[in-house]
Parts: structure tokens; C-alpha cells; sequence
């Protein structure tokens, strides 16, 4: 398991147990006995045959145990002293029993650490869970090591996108030793800040699928059909003494039936994902404190271990790259599996059933979680509730990071959940007319509303919705208010515009046009770029962009938008090719994960780091800290790890910002925020456009890029499949389509009203 | 209120090994005492380990010996060796005995958050301060006899007044920090002492271990351990907001 090809050699060809009681017992054996000639020679040679058929040659693995041999060496020919002094200078002896000893000891050592190499180079950190597996480790064990090995993958990304955002704003990685000295002082703090901020997403992650308990016996979920919250209130403050002011929600009522849909709507920072939290029987064992009943159809919650409730409600986090507990694909969907009802016999069908109704084959299987792409873990993350089969579903905006055609699939398979399943949910992508139930979360309560309410579309607006034309359109416009069918508007579009002009206000692009858009202020040139030297994410890019021009960049997950990005804003090398910018140009860029970003420990510390870098004057600094703040809206003695998803978001964009940079790349930077506040940044986004700013934004939001890019990039496998202007690209709906784009129905509304019009409408 | 599944700490411990598997893969590669390799002049895992014992307890521990073992074994560090210079010191000494001494000294954490800035400053001041006067007494004490430990006192003093002056907004220098200091030096003395023993024993060094391993992986331990001191110091209110210092 988890061995490439080259490494099935030399200790490789062992599985991962049999190589680690083999690498112990030798490693032992060579410890104690090669204090001799004898010894270090049987030892010595058996240590590099193994270690030569490995054919895993690491070079910086040689050089360690080469110059720890010369040092153990040169040590220790002048500590022992025996037999015939070679010679003396001031203090140090030289004999030729120290010269023997020193020998021995040196080869001694060379060969030790050559054998630890040639078993670690076959040997990867899913063969070490592996290991401990075949060991019968106690599951909570398992766990255990199983996060470790996780987050050792994680570090290592941590570390490289620390980097990145240092690098992006103004740390000079290149050039003299003291370049490098400069910026690794400022990595180990940021490093522990983003520790801490990640403990709380993964261990409501752990919980989430059963936490660390055994699971002991089943759960019967036929005593009751219904779901209900009562008089339950929440805070994440876990000191003893809570006021009212502490709580996120308060004395909160719900209820619902098995089988029933629920949406919740709300405001960021209303209290959904608490809401949705406190429904999954988290909150108070994981995260906060809370009082009040949750009763999942016949079982109070706090009556059953993590384990039992798991087989009854699993929840899919927002954010799926924290939110997953296995190193690997499979190890995830074991872990799920096992705190599920399903039979052991069945798990490999489940399996791959499960990774078809996400997208996925079943080659994702051995691959480590974190190798995946942004929306791949998120499809991961759902495969790893659905495969439990669980009574209950809670989704917590789960299709922020997916591509339209992504989006489209998951929608598809949470609609295909049977009718025995209950989803409570929260999700801006989803039509609320088609659940059963609606309840907006506002002022910490949580309230019914009435789906025929007249004000019902007002009430969405307000909550932070975008409200689906089509749904809209119907409320305006159509006696049947459920109508959503877009071959209907297609259809009767030349009626529905004579019987009400103002039917066009909601298709017709309000788009700005930028002037001056024809000075090329960066540009690629036959770019490449690989990570691991042997696929290409990108091939051969070339692309221009112009001075105060705004673009946006789709593609399906994966496509390589991201790592084109971080080239362009000089965070990555291209391995082959190059990028030419305007001399003297800063080129800022907004991470799509927030928290890879920031740097300080608070918010005001944040802004003011790229200004510093660039050695901006202090009070030029203090002024663009104070404007970016009240801009934003953010507290600036805050810890950005306190600080809320959507205020974590508008802090990136705000430190970005503060360097003033001429082209600004916006990496997804609608996630996490809902309709108002998306609206709000736009404004902003426009008006540096308006500015002079040329912008790229990198978005799986199709109405985005309609509303606000003259231009539209579409990228597929690396390569740059579709470049041109956004009105006639989104004509092209089955060449759309091959890239995993679909066009949105306001396009096709005014594709159809342009064609209207030809006809002499 | 329902029991807390107490995961947090159980995942936060997790995460911490992890991060001292990191740093001990790096100081093992780069830092390695001449002939112990493994041994290091500077141990960053120390960082991890003070703030993983005191705050989770004997998962705390527990990272810091899984943590180390599995950071030793990356770096080719020979098995025997590895179990005797990592685990073993990082458990008992670095974190057991650094807990049960910040308990006995009834070391009280709640000075408050210092921001990254001064909290740099100020533990790279008291580490170059105890690296400063350590080296002195080192070197005056043999000639000097008591007088020399006498000026690396004064150093040490001195030091820390000038720190005092220059860092009121990071973590104040007051009995719980200079008692603080006093446990990492003992746990890390410890360490060292467990350490050198392997190198004499089944490492290759024999007695001159306890001169070469001894004072560089003691020194090593005591500056990495005082920049953990102010991460200590600087959010373990933070910590227990979230419920995850048992301290």
C-alpha cells in the first residue's frame, strides 16, 4: 500500500510492518555490535547492499551520514588515546589506537544512519500508519498518529505559502544569506498562531466522525420521527461566568421531521454554522458551552457518545481542507465507515459508489487528501458523510470551492439523498423554494418564515441571498411562484419584455467598460510549471494583460488557476517560460484559503506588514492601517485567529490592498461572504478598477464573472482553453461546457433577447 | 452543560507533535553536534515542548516523545540512539519533569498577550541575555573561580534590566517568569544529562560525551525553551478561553 513503483526495492519490496520489525531488529543489532572490525565490516556490507538495491539514491540523506561519519571520525581519534603516539601538538594526541577507535566509530556511525536512510526512503508517512495499523495500535491511537502524519503534509504547506504571502508582500527571498535570515525570523510565530487557529476545525472534525470512543452498540432512530432543538442557547466563551452578550444564539426552538429538507438562511455571522453545529450535537462537547435539549429523532444528544451520534447526523464543513481527518482518500472513508451502520462486507461497494456520486473515481482512493485541489476536498468531505449513510445530513455552504459543473454534480446527489435522509443545510447555490422548511437565524434567534410570504424574496435579499433569477423572476413576473424552468422564460421572452420592460433590468449586463485598456502591463511567455518535476500543472500559458483591465479566470478544479496566479505575483518560479511586467509594478495577490495568508497576531500588525516591507513612512503606515480598517470594517486589536471567515477574507483583501499594488489578483474572493457583502466588494473592486487598477479575479462564480469581467479566461488541464470578451464567450454554451463551465441562465436571457432583437423585436 | 468530548486537546497535541517532528527533522539535519548527530546546538522543538507540556498535560508529553522519535528517525538519526536521545529525555525531562516544576514553583501564566513583535523581541533578548552569561561564566569561572559566576550573575541581571526597560509591552520580567526561566534551565540540564549518557553508552563518544554532548544540547535546550517560555507567557489565556490549557 502507498508505494510508487520506484519504490518497490530493496527494503520496498517488504510490506510496511515486516520492513519496520526488520529495520528495528537490524538497526538494533548493528547498534550493539560493531564496536569492531568484525562487527562495522558484516554490518557495513550488508547496510549497503540494502541500501544500493533500494535505487533511491538521496543526496542529502549521503551527505548527512558522511559528514556525521567524519565527525564522529576526527572526535574521535583524539579522545581515545592507546598504543603508539603518531603525535602531539599542544593539546591534542594522536595514537594509532584513537586513530583505530576513530575508524571504527566514524564507519560505525556512517552505517547507522545509511540504514535509517535506505528504510525511510521506501518508506512513506502512509506506510507508517500502515504500520501502525498492522501493530493492532487502539484506535484513538490510530487517530492520533494519523493527524500527526497529516499535519507533517500540512506544515510543509503551510511553511511554502507562508513564503508565498511573505514573498507577495515585499520579503525578499533571493539574494544574500541575510535576505533569508530576515524573513525565516518572521515564519515560527505565524506558525504557531495558524496551529492554534486549526485545532478547533479539526477536532470538530474528529468528532464529527465519531470522535476517539469505540463504538459499542447501535442507535435506534424508530422511536421518534421528529428533529428538535429546545430552548437551546450557545456561546464559544468557556469561562464560567457567560453574559447574555456572549451568546451566539439564544434560546433557539427547531423542529422537523425525518425525511423533511430544512434550508437555514441568515447574514454571515447570523449564527448559521453555529445553529447548524449545535444540530449536530457538537457545540458543547467540542467548542463551546450550551444549555437546552437537542433530540435527534427519539435520542437526546447528550445521552449518546460521539460514536453513537455519529451514526445518526454527520455535518460537511465549509471549509473541507481542515475539516478532514484522513491522510489518505481511503483512510477517510474507512473512518466514516466505521462509526456507520453499513456491514464491514459491503464498505468497498459503499466506497465507490459513494465517489461516483461526488465526481470522483476510484483511483482518488490511495491518494493523499491533501494533494487534492481546493473543490476535490470538498467533494471528499461530502463523499465522507454520504458513505455513512447517516439520518441526518447538515451541509454548511459546501459548494464554495466547486467548480459550476462540481456544483451542479453535488447539488444533483444531495437532491438524489433518499427520502428517509433529513438535510438541514445552509447554501447560497441552492433554490430555498425546493425545501421543505425555511428558517432565517437573525439577532441569535431562529424563526420560520412563510415561503409565500409576499415580502418572501425581500426577507432572502436582506438575509445576505443571492436570489436565483429565475426564482425571482418568477415571484415578479409569473402567477406560479415555484416556476424555474428557463426554457419557459426562453420562450416566452418576447411576451414577458412587451407586457413588462422592466423585466430587461434583470438580464441586461451592468458591467463597467474600462478605458484605456490597451497598454500590456504583464505578460507570459511559453510558461510551464510543475511541483513535482513530473506533471505539468501549466503548459505553456501565454497570455497579456492590459492596464486597468478586469478579467476573469474559470476553470475546473484543479485546472492550474491558482498556480497561475501565484506565478504571476511572483510567489512561484515558472519551470520553464517567463513572465514580463512593467518595470516597478507591485502586483498583490488574495489567497483563496484565508488563513495561508496572514502573517501577525493582529489585525493592525497585518496591514501593516506589506507597507513595512516596502518601507512606507510610519505615518503614511498608520493612515492606510486606520482607512483599511474602517474600509473593511475590522477591529485592529484583534487576533486575526479570533477573527470570524468573512472578516478573515476582507482582512486579506485589506492587507493586500494596503500596499497599494497595481494589478490585484483576487483568488476566489466571494467565498465565505454572503450576497451584501459581495455586493459591497464589488463596489471597492470597481472602483480601484475605476482607478487605473488592473484586476484578475480567479472565480468558480459564474454570475460574477458575468456581471463584473469584460474579459473571460477559461483554463483546462493547464492550458488556456477560451480567452475573449465575456459576451460572446457565453454564446458558446457546449464549448462551455467542455471546460466545466455552464453559462448562467442571465446569459442566456439576454443571449436570447440579443437574438430577439436581430429579429427586429 | 454537556461534557466536553475532550478532543481539543487530544487534537491540538496531535497537531504539536507534529510540528516537533518538523522542527527536530530540521535542527537533527542542520544543527547536529559534531559526532552526535541527532544532538543539537539548538533545539526548536523546545519551543513546542514547553508550551505542548504545560498546556495539554500528558498528551503534551506524549507529543513531544512521539514528536521527536519520529522527527529523529526522518533524519536518519540510528534507532537504539534515537529512542535514547529523543523520546526518552523529551518525555521525562523536557516536558514531565518541566510540568510537575512550573506546578511545585506555582508559576502563575496569566501575565496576558504580548503581540508578535515585542513577543519576539523580548525572548530573543532573555535567550541571548542567559547565552551571554552562560558563555562568561563558562569561561571566567575557571580562572576566576566564584568571582567569575559572580559577573555572569551580574550579566545576567544586567541583561534583564535593560530587557525589562525596552519590552513593557511583551511579557513582564517578574517572579513568575524568572521562576519559569529557573525550570526550563533545570529540565533542560536534565535532558542534557540523559542525552550525554546515551552518547557515552551506546553512542560512539565514551566519556568526552559529557564534555562536547553535555553543554551544547544544554545550551541548545535553554535558548529554544525560553522562546517557548514566551509563547508561554504571551497566550495562555488565549488557550484557555478555548478551552485548551489544563494548566
Amino acid at each position: 500500500m502507498g508505494l510508487d513503483k520506484k519504490n518497490r526495492f530493496g527494503m520496498g519490496v517488504l510490506a510496511p510492518l515486516p520492513r519496520f520489525i526488520f529495520f528495528v531488529v537490524l538497526s538494533l543489532a548493528s547498534t550493539f555490535f560493531t564496536y569492531n572490525w568484525l562487527g562495522v565490516s558484516v554490518a557495513g556490507t550488508l547496510i549497503i547492499i540494502i541500501y544500493l538495491s533500494g535505487r533511491i539514491y538521496n543526496k542529502l540523506g549521503l551527505i548527512t551520514c558522511t559528514v556525521a561519519g567524519t565527525l564522529s571520525f576526527i572526535g574521535n581519534i583524539f579522545i581515545h588515546h592507546s598504543g603508539k603516539t603518531i603525535f602531539v601538538i599542544g593539546p591534542i594526541t594522536l595514537t594509532e589506537g584513537g586513530l583505530e577507535t576513530g575508524a571504527i566509530l566514524g564507519l560505525r556511525l556512517f552505517f547507522m544512519i545509511l540504514f535509517a536512510i535506505a528504510y525511510i526512503s521506501v518508506t512513506s508517512l502512509e506506510d507508517l500508519f500502515d504500520t501502525s495499523k498492522s501493530l493492532k495500535l487502539p484506535h484513538k491511537g490510530q487517530i492520533y498518529l494519523m493527524i500527526v502524519l497529516r499535519y507533517i503534509d500540512l506544515l510543509n504547506k503551510e511553511f511554502t505559502t507562508l513564503m508565498q504571502s511573505m514573498s507577495i508582500r515585499g520579503i525578499k527571498w533571493e539574494g544574500s544569506v541575510l535576505n533569508k535570515i530576515q524573513g525565516l525570523k518572521l515564519i515560527p510565530v505565524p506558525m504557531i498562531f495558524r496551529l492554534i487557529g486549526h485545532i478547533n476545525q479539526q477536532s470538530l472534525a474528529v468528532d464529527n466522525l465519531g470522535g476517539t470512543s469505540t463504538l459499542k452498540s447501535f442507535i435506534n432512530t424508530k422511536k421518534s420521527n421528529k428533529f428538535e432543538i429546545s430552548k437551546a442557547s450557545a456561546t464559544y466563551d468557556l469561562s464560567k461566568d457567560v453574559s447574555d452578550n456572549d451568546l451566539v444564539l439564544q434560546n433557539i426552538n427547531l423542529q422537523f421531521n425525518k425525511g423533511e429538507k430544512i434550508m437555514l438562511i441568515g447574514e454571515n455571522g447570523s449564527g448559521k454554522s453555529s445553529a447548524l453545529i449545535l444540530s449536530r450535537g457538537l457545540f458543547s462537547r467540542t467548542i463551546g458551552q450550551q444549555t437546552g435539549t437537542i433530540n435527534v429523532f427519539g435520542n437526546n444528544t447528550k445521552d449518546l457518545t460521539l460514536g453513537e451520534l455519529s451514526q445518526i447526523v454527520r455535518i460537511v464543513f465549509a471549509s473541507a481542507a481542515h475539516g478532514l481527518v484522513g491522510i489518505r482518500i481511503n483512510d477517510e472513508l474507512e473512518l466514516s465507515l466505521l462509526r456507520s451502520k453499513i456491514d464491514k462486507s459491503k464498505w468497498e461497494e459503499q466506497k465507490l459508489k459513494i465517489l461516483k456520486l461526488v465526481g470522483l473515481d476510484e483511483t482518488f482512493l490511495k491518494r493523499k487528501t491533501l494533494s487534492l485541489s481546493g473543490g476535490q476536498q470538498q467533494r471528499v468531505a461530502i463523499a465522507s458523510a454520504l458513505i455513512a449513510e447517516p439520518e441526518l445530513l447538515i451541509f454548511d455552504e459546501v459548494t464554495g470551492q466547486l467548480d459550476p459543473i462540481g456544483r451542479e454534480e453535488v447539488i444533483e446527489s444531495i437532491n438524489r439523498i433518499s427520502s428517509d435522509q433529513s438535510i438541514l443545510l445552509s447554501e447560497p447555490n441552492l433554490n430555498p423554494l425546493k425545501f421543505d422548511k425555511i428558517y432565517l437565524v437573525k439577532d441569535k434567534m431562529i424563526k420560520l418564515i412563510d415561503k409565500n410570504d409576499r415580502n418572501f424574496i425581500k426577507i432572502l435579499k436582506e438575509s445576505g441571498r443571492r436570489v436565483p433569477l429565475l426564482v425571482e423572476l418568477g415571484f415578479k413576473f409569473s402567477s406560479n411562484k415555484n416556476l424555474d424552468n428557463i426554457e419557459y422564460y426562453l420562450n416566452n421572452l418576447k411576451e414577458l419584455v412587451s407586457k413588462n420592460a422592466n423585466i430587461k433590468d434583470y438580464f441586461l449586463p451592468k458591467r463597467r467598460k474600462s478605458k484605456n485598456i490597451n497598454q500590456n502591463i504583464i505578460q507570459t511567455e511559453n510558461l510551464y510549471f510543475s511541483y513535482d518535476k513530473k506533471n505539468n500543472v501549466l503548459n505553456n500559458i501565454n497570455l497579456n494583460f492590459k492596464k486597468n483591465e478586469l478579467t476573469a479566470i474559470l476553470g475546473a478544479n484543479g485546472s492550474g488557476k491558482s498556480t497561475l496566479s501565484l506565478i504571476l505575483s511572483h510567489a512561484l518560479k515558472p519551470t520553464k517560460g517567463k513572465v514580463i511586467k512593467v518595470k516597478n509594478i507591485k502586483i498583490g495577490y488574495i489567497f483563496q484559503e484565508p488563513s495561508y495568508q496572514i502573517l501577525s497576531t493582529t489585525v493592525r500588525e497585518e496591514l501593516a506588514f506589506g507597507p513595512k516591507q516596502l518601507k512606507f513612512k510610519k505615518d503614511q503606515i498608520d493612515k492606510i492601517t486606520l482607512f483599511e480598517s474602517k474600509r473593511f470594517g475590522l477591529e485592529l486589536n484583534k487576533n486575526p485567529i479570533n477573527l470570524s471567515p468573512e472578516n478573515l477574507r476582507k482582512l486579506t483583501i485589506a492587507s493586500i490592498l494596503a500596499i497599494d499594488p497595481d494589478i490585484i489578483i483576487f483568488d476566489e474572493p466571494t467565498n465565505t461572504l454572503d450576497e451584501n457583502e459581495i455586493t459591497k466588494l464589488m463596489k471597492i473592486i470597481e472602483e480601484l478598477n475605476k482607478q487605473g487598477k488592473t484586476i484578475i479575479l480567479i472565480t468558480h462564480d459564474i454570475h460574477l464573472a458575468w456581471n463584473y469581467a469584460e474579459r473571460l479566461i477559461i483554463m483546462k488541464d493547464g492550458k488556456i482553453e477560451i480567452d475573449g470578451p465575456t459576451d460572446s464567450l457565453m454564446k458558446d454554451e457546449d464549448k462551455l461546457r467542455t471546460c466545466n463551465i455552464t453559462v448562467p441562465n442571465i446569459a442566456k436571457l439576454y443571449n436570447k433577447y440579443l437574438s430577439l432583437n436581430k429579429l427586429n423585436f | 452543560m454537556s461534557t466536553k468530548s475532550g478532543t481539543g486537546i487530544f487534537v491540538a497535541s496531535a497537531i504539536w507533535a507534529a510540528a516537533i517532528v518538523a522542527s527536530a527533522y530540521l535542527c537533527s539535519m542542520l544543527l547536529s553536534i559534531p559526532g552526535a548527530a541527532g544532538a543539537s546546538f539548538f533545539w526548536l522543538p523546545c519551543i513546542f515542548m514547553v508550551t505542548g507540556a504545560i498546556w495539554f498535560g500528558p498528551y503534551g508529553w506524549i507529543a513531544a516523545a512521539i514528536g521527536t522519535f519520529i522527527g529523529g528517525a526522518l533524519a536518519g538519526n540510528p534507532i537504539a540512539i534515537n529512542i535514547g536521545q529523543n523520546p526518552i529525555p523529551a518525555f521525562f525531562a523536557n516536558t514531565l519533569l518541566l510540568y510537575y516544576l512550573f506546578k511545585a514553583m506555582k508559576i502563575d501564566l496569566s501575565s496576558g498577550q504580548a503581540t508578535s513583535a515585542d513577543l519576539v523581541k523580548s525572548t530573543v533578548l532573555v535567550a541571548v541575555t542567559i547565552i551571554v552569561a552562560m558563555i562568561a561564566g563558562y569561561y571566567l569561572a575557571p580562572s576566576l573561580g566564584i568571582w567569575g559566576r559572580v559577573i555572569a550573575g551580574l550579566i545576567c541581571i544586567a541583561g534583564w534590566y535593560i530587557l525589562a526597560q525596552s519590552t513593557k509591552a511583551a511579557f513582564k520580567l517578574d517572579e513568575n517568569v524568572f521562576k519559569a526561566v529557573i525550570a526550563v534551565v533545570i529540565a533542560s540540564v536534565v535532558s542534557a544529562a540523559m542525552g550525554a549518557y546515551v552518547w557515552a553508552s551506546i553512542g560512539e563518544m565514551g566519556a568526552s560525551a559529557w564534555t562536547i554532548v553535555f553543554p551544547g544540547w544544554a545550551m541548545g535546550d535553554i535558548v529554544a525553551s525560553i522562546l517557548g517560555l514566551g509563547v508561554l507567557f504571551s497566550l495562555t489565556g488565549e488557550m484557555k478561553r478555548r478551552g485548551l490549557s489544563t494548566y
